[in-house]
Formats: C-alpha cells, sequence, structure tokens
C-alpha cells in the first residue's frame, strides 16, 4: 500500500500535467520558488486536489499556514493527516 | 485611392505543422461509430515543442504558439535585429479557440467531479488571451497584447492591427500569430455540423477526383508567426505585406455566389493598387469540401481569364482546414516571395510553378467569410 | 492636433443586473442601488450563494433574435440601444465603411456545458445548439442586424476587452477603414466562470467591496455595453449629437503572470500614461477616473499604486462602480466606459458602493456619495488575466472645437 507521500506525488504529476515521474519528487522537495517552480495558481490546484481526492478542505482561514502547508511533499501529507485525526 | 495604413515589412517567419498525412483515432464513444481523421502534430513535433527543463505542463496552443515565435525570433540571427523584450515589442494573436482543451477538461472535471474539484490553473488557461500572454511571458512583451477570436476572421484581424499599430508608431516590432490546437471537442463540434467527414484520405483541393458530397473537409491544426515592422526600417526584409482585408457575411448561412468572389478579390486589387497582371501565384485556401471547391475553381477560372498568365496553388492538403489556416498560407506566401520559387508545400495546379514577386492569398468559408492577402517583394 | 482624425461618441447601449437601458442604469447609480444578487440562472452547490451580477429577465424577449447563445440576446439588445441612439437617418452610412469590434470571452459556453453534461451523463451527442458556442457570434449578429459589412472581429483579452475593442474601433477610424464602428462588449454568467473564478479564492461572499479594508473578493458579472464609434467629420456632416470625444487610449502588457497583476502597477500605470499622450493632455487634466476595482486583493492595491504614481499628490476623483454592476468581465471596459461618458454629461460623480473603510495600504479617497462635480475628461480602466491592461479617456462636448 502506497504511503500518504506518494500518493500525494502521484496526484500531484496527474493533476498539474507535470513532466517528470512521482519517484522524481523528494518528500522534501520545495513545491515553489527553487523546488518544482510551482506557482499561486498552482497551489490552488493543490489545495482542489487536496479536496477532490484526499478529502482535505483547505479554507481562507488556513491562509496564515499556507507557506507552511505547501511547502512540500511531506508537509502537505502531514496537513491531511491532521485533519484526518482531527475529523475521527 | 490610397488605402488604409497597414502595409508593413515582414522580417521574420516561423511555422509548426502538422503531419502532412491525417491521422486516423477512433470517434469519441457516443458521439459516432466511425474513426475520425485530421491533420494532427506528429511525436516529434510535439517533442520539439515541450522541451525537458519546463517541467509545468503548458496548453499545446500555448506550446506551438511559443514554438512558431522562437523559430520567427531564431531566423533572425545574424540578418536582422530581433524583437526586443519591453515595451517596443507588440504581440497579436489571431486564433477561434485558442486552449479550448483546457476549458473542455475544466468543465468535464465540474460535470463529473463536482464543482469542489474545479481546476483553477485549466480555467486560467481557458481564457482566449492565454496564448498572447504566455508569449508576452516568456520572450518579456510588454507592448500591446491583443487576441482575436473570430473563426476565419482571427489572423486576418491579427495581421491587419499589428501592421496599423507599427504604422501609427506604437511598436518597433509586431509579432503577429495565427493558432490552432486542435482538440478532440472540435472534431465532435465539426462532425456534428457536418464539416467534416470520415474519408480518411488527404485532401485534394480543386483535383480533378474530389471528395463525395457530404464528406465536407478534415480538420487540422498548425501555427505560423511572423515578426513585422513598420515599411522602410529594415534593409532586407523577407517580404512586404502590402494589403489585408477580410470580411464577414450580411446574413448567416448566405448563399455563395463566383461572381460576388471575384468582384470582391477585384476590388482588392483596386484599393491595393495592384494589377491583375501583377500578381504571379494566387494561393487559394480551398479545402477539398466539393461544394466549396467548385467556388474556388470558378473564381480561379475568371482570375486566369482576366490575366493568363496567372499561376493557382493550393495548400490545405498537406495541414488540413482550420479557421487560422491562413496564416500557415501566409508563410508559404512570404517564402515563394522570399525566395523566388516555390516550395513544395504549396500545389500548384494550374499556369505551372515559377519565380513570383507577388503573392495573393483568397480564402472564402462556407459560413461566407472571405479574406484576401497581398504579400510582395 | 496631430492630423489624425477625432473619434467621437455618438450611440450607447447597456445592459447589465443594474438595468435593461442608459437611463435604469443611470438611476441605480444616482440612488446607489446594487444589481447583484442571488443566483437563479442556473443551479450551484459550491457557488449558488455567491451575490452575482445577474441580469433579470430573460434577454431574448428584447434581442429580435430567433436562437442565440445568452451572450448573443444580450449584444444585440445594447446594439439596438446604441443604434437607436446614434439616430441615424437614411441613409446611415456606407456598409462596407461600418466596421464591428465586440470583446466576448464566454459567447455560448453554456451550450458546451449542456452538450457535455448531455454526453457524460445521458450518453448522448446533441449538437443542437453547437453553432452558437462561439464568442464571435455577438458581432456576426449585430453586423447582419445593422448592416455594418465592414472589418468586424472578436477581441478576447480576458477582463481587458472591453477597453480594447473600443481601442481598436478607434484605430479602424483613424486609419481611415471605416467611419463608424460598434465597439463594446459582452458576456453571460455560467459554471465554468463562476467556479473558475471561485476556485481561484478570488470571489467575495457578501458582494464586491472595491479598496475597501475589508474587501473579500469580486462579484461575476454579466451585461453588455456597445457604444456608436464615428470620425467627427462623418458624425457632424449628419448632423449627430455628439456624446463624447474618445480622445485617447492606452493598451499594455505586464509579461509578469498568467493572472496576477504586476504588483507596482507598471503596466497600468504605462497603459494610462499612453492614453493621456495620446490625447495630449497631461495627469491634472483629468477630473474622474472610472476604475476597473473588481474588489479583489490584488487588483485594488495594484491600481491605486499605478494612480497614485501617475496622478500624485493631484488625483482626481476615482471611484470603482463594480458593485452596481458585478465584474463583467469582457463587458466590462464598455460598460464602465458608458458609465463615464454618462459622468461627463450628467456632470456627476458614480459613487463606490461598497466601500466602507477605505484599505490602509491603498493612497487613494474613492468618492463614496453620489454627487455633482465639474468634469471635463474621464478615463476608464481595466486589468485582465495575462497583464493586459486598458486604459480609455474620454472629454465632455462643448471642451474643444470641433473640426470643420
Amino acid at each position: 500500500m502506497a504511503t500518504l507521500e506518494q500518493q500525494i506525488k502521484e496526484k500531484l504529476v496527474e493533476t498539474l500535467g507535470l513532466k517528470i515521474t512521482a519517484e522524481a519528487i523528494g518528500d522534501g522537495t520545495p513545491l515553489f520558488a527553487d523546488g518544482l517552480g510551482l506557482d499561486s495558481v498552482d497551489l490552488l490546484e493543490i489545495a482542489a486536489m487536496l479536496s477532490t481526492y484526499f478529502g482535505t478542505e483547505i479554507t481562507t482561514a488556513d491562509s496564515g499556514r499556507y507557506k507552511e502547508i505547501f511547502a512540500n511533499v511531506h508537509s502537505l501529507a502531514d496537513f491531511v493527516r491532521e485533519r484526518q485525526a482531527a475529523n475521527a | 485611392m490610397t488605402f488604409s495604413g497597414y502595409a508593413a515589412d515582414i522580417v521574420a517567419a516561423g511555422v509548426v505543422r502538422p503531419g502532412s498525412v491525417p491521422v486516423t483515432r477512433p470517434a469519441p464513444v457516443g458521439v459516432a461509430q466511425e474513426p475520425w481523421s485530421a491533420y494532427r502534430l506528429d511525436a516529434a513535433t510535439l517533442q520539439s515543442l515541450s522541451p525537458p527543463e519546463r517541467i509545468k505542463r503548458m496548453g499545446r496552443g500555448q506550446e506551438m504558439a511559443i514554438g512558431a515565435v522562437q523559430r520567427a525570433i531564431d531566423s533572425c540571427a545574424g540578418r536582422t535585429d530581433p524583437p526586443a523584450r519591453g515595451s517596443g515589442t507588440a504581440v497579436s494573436v489571431g486564433t477561434a479557440w485558442a486552449e479550448e482543451g483546457d476549458e473542455i477538461t475544466f468543465l468535464e472535471n465540474l460535470i463529473k467531479l463536482g464543482e469542489k474539484a474545479a481546476k483553477p490553473a485549466y480555467f486560467v488557461n481557458s481564457v482566449k488571451n492565454a496564448l498572447a500572454s504566455q508569449l508576452a511571458l516568456t520572450f518579456g512583451f510588454q507592448g500591446e497584447n491583443q487576441t482575436f477570436a473570430h473563426d476565419a476572421l482571427s489572423f486576418e484581424s491579427a495581421l491587419w492591427q499589428g501592421a496599423h499599430l507599427l504604422r501609427a508608431g506604437r511598436a518597433r516590432h509586431a509579432i503577429v500569430c495565427g493558432v490552432e490546437a486542435l482538440v478532440e471537442f472540435q472534431e465532435i463540434h465539426g462532425h456534428l455540423l457536418g464539416w467534416y467527414g470520415t474519408d480518411p484520405t488527404p485532401l485534394a483541393p480543386l483535383a480533378a477526383k474530389k471528395r463525395a458530397a457530404g464528406q465536407g473537409t478534415l480538420p487540422g491544426e498548425g501555427a505560423a508567426a511572423f515578426v513585422l515592422t513598420a515599411p522602410g526600417i529594415v534593409a532586407s526584409p523577407l517580404a512586404r505585406l502590402a494589403f489585408v482585408r477580410a470580411r464577414g457575411p450580411l446574413q448567416r448561412a448566405p448563399v455563395l455566389s463566383p461572381k460576388a468572389e471575384l468582384a470582391f478579390v477585384e476590388k482588392v486589387l483596386r484599393d491595393s493598387d495592384v494589377s491583375l497582371d501583377g500578381v504571379g501565384l494566387v494561393l487559394l485556401g480551398a479545402n477539398g469540401d466539393s461544394a466549396l471547391d467548385g467556388i474556388y475553381a470558378e473564381v480561379a477560372r475568371g482570375l486566369r481569364a482576366k490575366s493568363p498568365g496567372l499561376s493557382i496553388g493550393v495548400y490545405r492538403h498537406i495541414i488540413g482546414d482550420f479557421a487560422t489556416a491562413s496564416a500557415l498560407g501566409f508563410e508559404l506566401a512570404v517564402r515563394v516571395v522570399a525566395g523566388r520559387s516555390v516550395p513544395n508545400e504549396v500545389r500548384v495546379v494550374d499556369g505551372g510553378p515559377g519565380s513570383f514577386e507577388r503573392v495573393l492569398l483568397y480564402h472564402v468559408t462556407s459560413a461566407g467569410t472571405h479574406s484576401a492577402i497581398i504579400v510582395s517583394a | 492636433m496631430n492630423g489624425r482624425p477625432r473619434v467621437v461618441v455618438t450611440g450607447m447601449g447597456i445592459v447589465s443586473a443594474a438595468g435593461w437601458t442608459l437611463d435604469e442604469t443611470w438611476q441605480a447609480i444616482a440612488t446607489g442601488q446594487s444589481g447583484l444578487r442571488t443566483l437563479s440562472l442556473f443551479e450551484s452547490p459550491r457557488c449558488g450563494k455567491l451575490p452575482v451580477g445577474e441580469v433579470v429577465g430573460d434577454p431574448q424577449t428584447r434581442s429580435s433574435l430567433a436562437s442565440g447563445s445568452r451572450s448573443d440576446h444580450l449584444a444585440m439588445w445594447a446594439a439596438r440601444q446604441a443604434y437607436e441612439d446614434a439616430k441615424f437617418g437614411t441613409p446611415s452610412f456606407a456598409s462596407d465603411r461600418g466596421a464591428v469590434v465586440m470583446g466576448a470571452l464566454t459567447g455560448g459556453m453554456m451550450f458546451t456545458e449542456e452538450f457535455l453534461t448531455r454526453l457524460h451523463v445521458e450518453k448522448r451527442a446533441d449538437g443542437q445548439h453547437l453553432d452558437d458556442r462561439a464568442c464571435c457570434n455577438s458581432a456576426d449578429r449585430i453586423a447582419e442586424a445593422f448592416g455594418l459589412g465592414g472589418f468586424r472581429t472578436t477581441v478576447s483579452n480576458a477582463c481587458a476587452s472591453g477597453g480594447a475593442a473600443l481601442g481598436l474601433g478607434c484605430d479602424l477610424i483613424e486609419a481611415g477603414e471605416a467611419d463608424v464602428a460598434f465597439a463594446g462588449g459582452v458576456d453571460s454568467l455560467n459554471r465554468v466562470v463562476l467556479n473558475g473564478f471561485n476556485s481561484l479564492m478570488l470571489v467575495s461572499p457578501d458582494g464586491c467591496r472595491p479598496f475597501d479594508a475589508e474587501r473579500k473578493g469580486m462579484s461575476v458579472g454579466e451585461g453588455a455595453g456597445v457604444l456608436v464609434l464615428e470620425s467627427e467629420r462623418h458624425a457632424l456632416a449628419r448632423g449627430a449629437r455628439v456624446r463624447a470625444w474618445l480622445a485617447g487610449r492606452g493598451n499594455t502588457c505586464d509579461a509578469h503572470h498568467v493572472s496576477a497583476p504586476q504588483p507596482e502597477g507598471r503596466g497600468l500605470h504605462q497603459a494610462m500614461r499612453l492614453a493621456l499622450a495620446d490625447a495630449d493632455l497631461a495627469p491634472a487634466a483629468v477630473d474622474y477616473i472610472n476604475a476597473h476595482g473588481t474588489g479583489t486583493a490584488d487588483n485594488d492595491l495594484v491600481e491605486a499604486k499605478a494612480i497614485a504614481a501617475l496622478f500624485g499628490e493631484a488625483s482626481p476623483a476615482v471611484s470603482s462602480t463594480k458593485r452596481f454592476f458585478g465584474h463583467t468581465l469582457a463587458a466590462a471596459g464598455a460598460i464602465e466606459a458608458i458609465v463615464s461618458v454618462l459622468a461627463l454629461e450628467k456632470q456627476a460623480i458614480p459613487p463606490n458602493l461598497g466601500l466602507r473603510t477605505v484599505d490602509p495600504k491603498i493612497a487613494l479617497a474613492p468618492i463614496t456619495e453620489y454627487r455633482s462635480a465639474k468634469l471635463d475628461v474621464a478615463m476608464s480602466t481595466s486589468l485582465g488575466f495575462g497583464g493586459n491592461n486598458s486604459a480609455v479617456l474620454f472629454r465632455r462636448p462643448g471642451t474643444w472645437e470641433a473640426a470643420t
């Protein structure tokens, strides 16, 4: 069973149409700036992806934590786990 | 009579062409049984438009526009100053459907997965100026940026406007493009409206053997980009844009009249102060549709009757039919005039090949839009 | 003057959530009546509660078109008003010298939605209405209805389309390509634009509040605006009433980001500068700016910076009228140009409805109350996705000497 990080990577590649494989994305690879070079619109795509495929909603209430949540795949996975625990 | 000031010099051109024979694919499930054919970009071309360092996806229309502009810019090397970053370079793009594939993906997501699955990047890309703004972003062009989305008038609008703003002194260079990326939804659109048929053989405009009635034409895709300057600034342009006029019909679904079409062409010649004898080659946008072929044949006949030395050529047999295909025709016309010879992509159907100094491009659609462009040495 | 033919406005037509006519629109503006309301045009589980600038009533009842998209009906109604407002006699204008330039984004997007929904849900392909999908159809219908056989095109520069269309109308007349140009913009509500902007987290749950400290985004709207542009010579020769002189315009591209504006507003600043240079006027000559002011965090901040940078201390009266109409996308530039011309005629400033407290980061003091003012020069600005910026400048009749 693939880890949450692995699933997130696959969905990232699929929904953003990235030209690299999921394997090429490190857990800690920065998503923005010097890492994958994603931008503010991609951030919203990722938010939509988390909602659609991982049942995790990001709202404007979380906006103070965007930098932290969207830093890399690992932080995305942590956020999903955090929300799942809160909803359990 | 002096015509309105839209003459310009063409200093560079770049083109992205589809494969020269139609490629057949299964029709979308639930829409049709017989497979559908179209002139599509081949794998090698697609690969070349998508450099590995560009990790993020870009729409195919955007990649094609960038590819064509890059080729035009590359061709400036050693010959002329390339268009500069900044406000001195304007961008005018003609595209009937822009990045419609992304709009369809956005919609399908809404329908299949619900509104929570709305994909913002695809929405941003589905706005029609996504191609023109990507050109500005990629090349740093900050001058006027316009997108014209009016069916078979799109490229001609961009050409007129690009030339006009140069003469008005509002830019030093104008990048003018015609682009169309074929997506499945447009094939659906065209097949259901009866424009396209299922005959998979290449188009043969004005050939003796016609497509069967009802077999229509086949769609294609492509991009052509041109760097224009105001007349007289560059010492040796490739060619000169002498005149462009494009008009739409005054009623929906008009009956086409070869006499009226001939009159349109003759008025263009009068208004541009060009005699028919001064035209060497007439390049027709004929798309192989049997009904439309008849109109083109009569117009060609009428023109040759007045000027027997005219040669007549066609070009949609190897790129297919699409709203901005005249941009690729224009690129061929520039090559004819610049090289004083006829490239292989042009099929001369009457009058024979030769060295031509002036080309008249003429296009008419079954919807009744028509256009004429004159390119000279 | 530099010898270019003057382009004047001789007719206008409008439709939006704020009203079906010029009079209804100005009535709403003068009484502070917002046109934003609850969505009723279609169902939207996620966006249904967002206030939208939806036109009330069926546009097809006024378009005199037997078929077409909602955009077509809105555009035709606006064009008919403009045509009648211009009071063309017989003969009106040479067909080949009459042009149409419309800004449009959505066209018949609803028909695309319906087709795909039927295909995916009912598994059947129904080609009905596919020929009414294209955004260029509105311009075609207008050309057919009013015998405009000259230059024709559709400009699609996202939210800056309307302004660009007016600019191209001017180009055509100045180049001698046309004597008359019907220029404007149209767009209609549908699931794509509503969900599109919402997915970008740009839409306010309580209606747009341009320049407000608590602003939460834009409100999506629909509508159409059409202006009859004419060479002054042609207008005077037929004794037309001139509503304004379209004295200057400027268009630029930020080349910064696909959807976010350049943070210092440099592109818009340059567009406004170009419009002033085009009109041969100094910044101090501008009396009123109808700002794009969508109510989003980015747009309003950027626009305020551009205005402050260009006008400095001597900032003209500014207001955004988007809470009256919503953001009408490709129609915005045209609708707001019409509002600017009406402001010059009525000698009154449309208020920046919805503004309670100006964002402290915004160095503007938008006018919040409808009031009389001496206005000779008005400017309308628009910004769009892809970094497109447009500025159009109008002068009130009586403030220049007509060409003889």
